[in-house]
């Protein structure tokens, strides 16, 4: 197996996990909880989870590009990324569209969106862009549509 | 645009050649994936890929590569 697709396995897995357990994390902590000082601790664990994730991802990016085992990524595993970036970031446009005008439809009556959404939608986006590409990258490189 | 259709001979002539995906791979600068999917005809490579099998097959690019 391809290193380009190992990392894309395993980036895969990790975000999975790491989107799941934040579910659960906010879902216990509730809407209300999440924007609330009491909600500081499930903040932390949350912030301590997504962010040290999202920087390691762009470690191994490095890595692969000018570390060790910069060969071994070629240029279809690079066709297939770019090809995964340009999908993934019409899909998180779309998701940030479709969230925003949703919660201003459910809430338009109030008067004013919960805070605890604004924490949602920032850690959310970190999550599902991160989940996303390499699911699309592993999409994109069994399915061969890439030319070079 | 079209999608580029090329037909290619890597297949045969790494078996020829006594060679496996692998040792052609590295030899042509890439991923044993990568010669899978051109073996399959599922891929079009770079120019500069081409060359470089091309040079690892030891055979002028235009008996490796031709258009459909």
């Amino acid at each position: 197996m391809s290193l380009a697709r190992k990392l894309a396995i395993i980036s895969c897995a990790a975000w999975l996990t790491i989107g799941i357990a934040s579910t659960l994390l906010i879902a216990d902590s509730g809407l209300d909880g999440i924007a609330s000082p009491s909600g500081d601790r499930t903040r932390s664990i949350l912030a301590a989870i997504i962010l040290p994730g999202y920087l390691i991802g762009f470690a191994i990016i490095w890595w692969t590009r000018n570390g060790q085992r910069a060969g071994e990524i070629d240029e279809r595993d690079k066709k297939v990324e770019s090809r995964a970036t340009e999908i993934a970031a019409t899909i998180v446009l779309l998701t940030i569209f479709l969230v925003s005008i949703g919660l201003y439809d459910a809430y338009i009556d109030r008067g004013g969106v919960p805070v605890g959404w604004l924490y949602i939608m920032a850690y959310g986006t970190i999550v599902w862009v991160s989940f996303l590409h390499p699911v699309l990258r592993l999409i994109i490189d069994f399915s061969g549509t890439i030319d070079g | 645009m079209a999608r580029a259709r090329i037909k290619n001979r890597i297949r045969e002539l790494r078996e020829a050649s006594e060679m496996t995906q692998s040792q052609l791979a590295k030899l042509s600068g890439c991923t044993r994936q990568t010669i899978i999917m051109l073996e399959q005809e599922r891929y079009v490579p770079s120019l500069s890929l081409a060359f470089a099998i091309a040079d690892a097959l030891n055979s002028p690019i235009e008996d490796v590569f031709e258009p459909e």
